[in-house]
């Protein structure tokens, strides 16, 4: 169950990391369609992922960014200091 | 503003604790020439930047700074170990205080976030 959990994490990771150095190019390249693409691409695939972890695992952020289906799961562990 | 995820931009995990280690990465985090003291540089300078690519770079690095993993790295170094093992001359940390010393990690290579 934890190897599941710190799987989808890196997975996430990975993801999340395409994601802000493509942001911070476009940041100061603004015009660059192929970055862009590539940017919006990861976006899509971001969503699914944290929309998975999610489902299983609870919410990954707080004050109304996430659901917290059935019970109030944000006080949960792991903390992200406390496991990977 | 900003929202909180729960979970690490990069997972660290931290096989050999070590008290001059966790103190010069302390620095690299709250330290003069540290992450939140660059971060805090950066959000003050977007408002006056003119040009719209970097008013959105310097937001946008100034967020990521405060993502930074090094609090985590540095409390990672500390818990199993002992009052002596901070208080030795050897472990570095009784000479100056955690946060007092700049560009400690020239002298004790670290990869800073950036």
């Amino acid at each position: 169950m934890m190897d599941l959990r710190c799987k989808m994490l890196d997975d996430i990771r990975a993801i999340e990391f395409m994601a802000v150095e493509l942001n911070l190019f476009l940041d100061i390249n603004p015009h660059d369609h192929r970055a862009l693409n590539e940017y919006n691409d990861y976006t899509r695939q971001l969503h699914e992922l944290k929309y998975q972890f999610e489902q299983q695992f609870g919410p990954l952020t707080n004050f109304g960014y996430s659901y917290s289906l059935h019970h109030w799961r944000w006080i949960d562990r792991p903390w992200p200091w406390e496991s990977c | 503003m900003w929202i909180y995820e729960k979970k690490l931009q990069y997972p660290v995990r931290i096989k050999k604790p070590d008290a001059r280690m966790a103190k010069c990465v302390i620095t690299q985090y709250g330290g003069p020439d540290g992450e939140l003291a660059a971060s805090l540089r950066y959000l003050s300078q977007r408002y006056h930047m003119p040009i719209p690519e970097a008013k959105a770079i310097l937001n946008d690095i100034g967020t990521e700074g405060s993502q930074c993993a090094t609090p985590f790295i540095s409390q990672s170094h500390t818990p199993t170990l002992s009052a002596a093992d901070l208080t030795t001359p050897q472990s570095g940390y009784h000479h100056t205080r955690p946060f007092c010393q700049a560009n400690c990690y020239k002298s004790n290579p670290v990869s800073p976030c950036h």
